[in-house]
């Protein structure tokens, strides 16, 4: 569905120079499935998914959403097509948690589909537990509860393809497994394609279909996890070594020493 | 030998005689200025730099542009009216913001302030040079004789002072007989507005004075919001509630022209005063029905303690009292005796002329 | 959905009891403003009665038995000078409010107002210019410093917007290229005061402290048509500025809005609109800062609600600041540009000082 060729992206800085922040990448995932991107900081991940939503402009780089060049669509297109979460949300000013969601239905609405609108609204409210929170103001929230407030916009926005950056960083255990759930229950029921840059392996192998491993702009593993989640590549992208083990059929990767 | 003594000591005694007598020509004046400092000047002053126009005209008028060495902005920038004034002349941009090293190399015997300035700092500054500041505020018309006195001694015309003095006097004399059995309740109420729209001029403005003097009611003469002495030497204007204009019926409106010494066109006197007059409310004003609007140059007419201002308001207040008197002509004797610059005529106009063509 | 759950029934429930609320607000704010310009209308020189003023406001439209009773003088009276200057404050008020919210909502940034741009002093050097040329040729004065005001704001704006479109129209430039912008047009008019006679130099610091005295019905036809015009454009543009408001430009982009395209828009229509009303009105401050916020704090930061609110809030402030204005010291006017500071801080710091929404700013 989601078909990434050779994409480049070169930062051009006057403090750092010239720098190649991801190279050739390729990259697809198909409808239904759950990909997630790891690697360490500064890997490119979050760049790899602001370039795929043509945020960030990349260059060299042939990208196709369902055979249709995303380069070619238009904003609003786009925008109906991927729906993006980011990282955190700035200071936004004084904007209620409900139309904070409403926002995602945006690139959809027309002059008859209000009713719509609310319906899916209301609906990603309580897929996510956040009835307590519909009214209350945007900006007097904590982090956790602001990412699953941004991830209910992404639900409301219905695309094809769901970009996921960080989606789990600031919430607990309750809320970390509400998320990934609710992204497999999208992959699952809408068929959309869900992209997540994630830093936790164990919960990315738990949920993911496939896992890609970054490093430095660059691919270095992709597949299942039991095929990539090696002491070699740990090593190689991590530079630890880790103790790499599993319990019912998930993994989990624990850092032991510098090599 | 004996005749080269011979020679020195009367080149020497003729050396002496020669600064004698260049000594003998200069007098001393100890007097005290317009804030109460007492001066002792060497009189009568070769080299003066005066700040604010009406101090300049009255320097003219006493002892011509000869001594004047630096002037502020405004006597450098109007050529027409001051013809001997170079750039070089300029002192500052203002009584308040004086260039004391343009003063300083002008070498002046005296620099002349009014007292809204900043003459204290002038003095301290000045002083260290040994240039002395003198205090004298020409705009104050309640000061004129004393003002005018003084300049005669300051620069040794004392005949010039007098004639400018007698002249002053007759037309205020003029004004106070033929107006003092007029009592305040036949007096006509006159409005009088500055060049920007319903801005009026309360007490303690010369405008004000002005108007009084010439025998009118300033409408709004009864308004004080602070008690600000006329020390203020207030030009800015107060904006009135437009039905204020109306409730308190003025027989006469006069407005002043923008600044300048070229009269303005009578095209530009129609417009504005068309303009008054067509305002929203207005017809029912007496001064509208009667189309007694005036415009008038505030910058001619503000000369010599606005005696001729007030002479040409009592005209247009009491026609049959003044027939006789043609403040136009006065005018002309102002301007070009007193100030040797060509009368331009037109520094009036009013709406009831320019309506008949 | 026909058979809701409890939990989700009751919250559409508070979301229609909230949406009726707002639209409550609205109307008692509008009644408000009307009741406000009566009171203007009838306090004045000549005291008229509520019932009086009210007649002569609306004269065009009653039948003439309604009206037999008032002399005619009174009801031209109320309608050439009063109701051009009520109606100049509501639409100067409005349209500064207005501006100030899409200014707000575009760059982000709370402390923005609409001269941002740098169009107050832009425009107060164009009305400066104007009245040290001396306007002594065929040009009607007025209309000189009029022209040459908006002139000036409309080129400033155009140079900051072309300078921050060199960037992709970023809110960082329009700010930043405003403030420089400001600072220059600031030192171009302090070098007219500098140069200007002192009629010429009160007539210049008089334009700026703003005055709505005087009036007439051609000023108001032309500034209120700027904001007819760009009122609703702005409301059209609610969803966006929400969007901006959420997250900055990639989230903007990222849900379908074309941001250098609406951030142009919108700054263009709140620069007319200002250059509009300060043109005639010289610079009212504050308004376009607070009349904003005080609307956030009563109802909220979604600019469907935000915009009209804060263009009632706008209105009443200028209105009632003309009114103090007019009375306090009558029959002098203190220019109402001084007096709405005086009229809204304390307000705005109730407002802050109560207002549960803390974190607002």
């Amino acid at each position: 569905m989601l078909n990434v060729e050779k994409l480049s992206y070169r930062h051009g800085g006057r403090a750092t120079g010239d720098r190649l922040i991801l190279d050739a990448i390729d990259l697809h995932v198909n409808a239904g499935e759950i990909v997630c991107l790891v690697g360490p900081n500064g890997a490119g991940k979050s760049t790899l998914l602001k370039c795929i939503n043509l945020i960030q402009p990349s260059q060299q780089a042939a990208m196709t959403l369902d055979g249709r060049a995303l380069v070619q669509m238009s904003r609003r297109d786009l925008a109906r097509a991927i729906a993006y979460v980011p990282q955190q949300s700035g200071t936004a000013m004084a904007l209620r948690v409900i139309d904070m969601i409403a926002l995602g239905r945006a690139p959809h609405r027309r002059w008859n589909s209000a009713a719509q609108d609310r319906r899916l609204v209301l609906a990603a409210i309580e897929r996510l537990d956040l009835q307590a929170l519909a009214l209350r103001s945007y900006d007097e929230l904590s982090g956790g509860e602001r990412q699953r407030i941004l991830l209910a916009r992404a639900l409301v926005q219905q695309g094809r393809l769901l970009l996921l950056d960080e989606p789990t960083s600031d919430l607990d255990l309750h809320h970390q497994l509400q998320a990934m759930t609710a992204a497999r229950e999208i992959a699952d029921a809408q068929g959309s394609g869900v992209l997540i840059a994630i830093h936790d392996l164990a919960l990315a192998s738990r949920f993911a279909d496939r896992l890609v491993m970054l490093k430095q702009g660059r691919v270095v593993a992709q597949g299942h996890w039991r095929e990539i989640l090696t002491p070699a590549n740990i090593e190689a992208v991590y530079g630890v070594s880790a103790l790499i083990g599993s319990d019912h059929d998930i993994p989990y990767v624990i850092p032991m020493s510098h090599p | 030998m004996q005749l080269f003594s011979q020679l020195s000591f009367s080149l020497i005694l003729l050396a002496w005689a020669t600064l004698a007598y260049a000594q003998a020509d200069r007098h001393s004046l100890t007097f005290r200025d317009d804030v109460g400092r007492e001066l002792t000047l060497k009189t009568p002053l070769k080299r003066v730099v005066v700040f604010n126009r009406y101090t300049t005209e009255f320097v003219r008028a006493v002892a011509g542009m000869q001594p004047v060495v630096g002037v502020d902005i405004d006597s450098a920038r109007s050529h027409a009216y001051w013809p001997t004034i170079t750039p070089a002349m300029l002192a500052g941009q203002g009584q308040s913001s004086p260039n004391y090293e343009a003063i300083v190399a002008m070498q002046p015997d005296a620099v002349f302030f009014p007292r809204n300035s900043d003459w204290q700092k002038a003095a301290t500054v000045l002083g260290r040079f040994g240039i002395p500041v003198v205090v004298v505020t020409a705009w104050d018309v309640l000061k004129h004789e004393e003002n005018v006195s003084l300049f005669g001694k300051l620069f040794e015309q004392p005949q010039r002072a007098a004639t400018l003095n007698a002249f002053y006097r007759r037309y205020r004399d003029l004004l106070t007989q033929r107006l003092q059995n007029l009592p305040m309740g036949q007096r006509k109420r006159v409005y009088i507005e500055e060049v920007g729209a319903y801005k009026t001029l309360l007490k303690g403005s010369g405008w004000h004075d002005m108007v009084e003097i010439g025998g009118g009611v300033n409408v709004f003469g009864d308004v004080s919001i602070f008690k600000q002495p006329s020390a203020r030497g207030s030009v800015q204007g107060f904006s009135v509630d437009p039905e204020e204009i109306i409730a308190r019926r003025p027989d006469v409106i006069v407005k002043l022209e923008p600044g300048q010494y070229e009269p303005h066109s009578r095209a530009f006197s129609s417009q504005v005063l068309e303009a008054v007059a067509a305002r929203p409310g207005f017809e029912r004003v007496p001064a509208v029905r009667s189309g007694q609007l005036y415009h008038i140059s505030y910058y001619l007419a503000g000369g010599c303690s606005k005696i001729i201002g007030a002479l040409q308001i009592a005209k247009w207040l009491y026609p049959d009292r003044f027939k006789d008197i043609d403040p136009e002509q006065v005018m002309r004797t102002w301007l070009e005796d007193f100030q040797q610059v060509p009368a331009p005529g037109g520094y009036t106009a009013s709406l009831a002329e320019l309506r008949k063509g | 959905m026909n058979t809701p759950s409890t939990a989700r029934g009751a919250l559409l429930h508070t979301l229609q009891r909230r949406r009726w609320r707002n639209w409550l607000a609205l109307l008692a704010g509008l009644l408000l403003l009307v009741a406000a310009m009566s009171l203007s209308a009838a306090l004045g020189v000549q005291k008229l009665s509520m019932a009086t003023s009210l007649r002569g406001l609306f004269a065009p439209l009653l039948p003439q038995a309604w009206l037999s009773d008032i002399p005619r003088w009174q009801i031209e009276l109320l309608q050439q000078l009063r109701l051009p200057r009520i109606v100049m404050a509501v639409v100067a008020g409005a349209g500064l409010a207005l501006a100030g919210v899409a200014m707000q909502g575009i760059t982000r940034n709370p402390l923005v107002s609409p001269y941002t741009v740098g169009i107050s002093p832009a425009a107060a050097f164009g009305a400066s210019l104007a009245i040290l040329s001396g306007a002594a040729g065929a040009w009607s004065a007025p209309y000189l410093t009029v022209a040459a005001a908006f002139v000036s704001a409309v080129l400033c704006a155009t140079l900051v917007l072309a300078f921050s479109a060199l960037r992709g129209v970023s809110s960082t430039m329009l700010v930043l290229g405003g403030v420089g912008l400001t600072y220059l047009f600031s030192a171009l008019t302090a070098s007219v005061q500098f140069v200007a006679t002192e009629q010429q130099l009160s007539a210049i610091v008089q334009w700026t402290f703003g005055s709505l005295n005087g009036s007439t019905w051609n000023e108001v036809a032309i500034a209120g048509g700027v904001l007819l015009l760009g009122a609703p454009l702005l409301q059209w543009h609610a969803w966006a500025l929400n969007a901006f408001a959420a997250g900055g430009d990639d989230i903007a982009a990222s849900l379908g809005f074309a941001v250098g395209r609406v951030r142009a828009v919108v700054t263009i229509v709140a620069v007319m609109i200002t250059a509009a009303v300060v043109s005639f009105t010289g610079v009212i401050g504050f308004v376009g800062l607070v009349a904003p916020h005080i609307a956030r704090l009563l109802i909220g930061g979604d600019h469907r609600w935000l915009l009209p609110f804060s263009a009632i809030v706008g209105a009443l402030l200028v209105l009632l600041s003309d009114m103090t204005g007019r009375l306090l010291f009558a029959p002098v006017i203190i220019p109402v540009g001084i007096v709405v500071a005086y009229v809204g801080v304390p307000l705005f710091l109730h407002l802050l000082l109560s207002s549960r929404h803390k974190a607002a700013l």
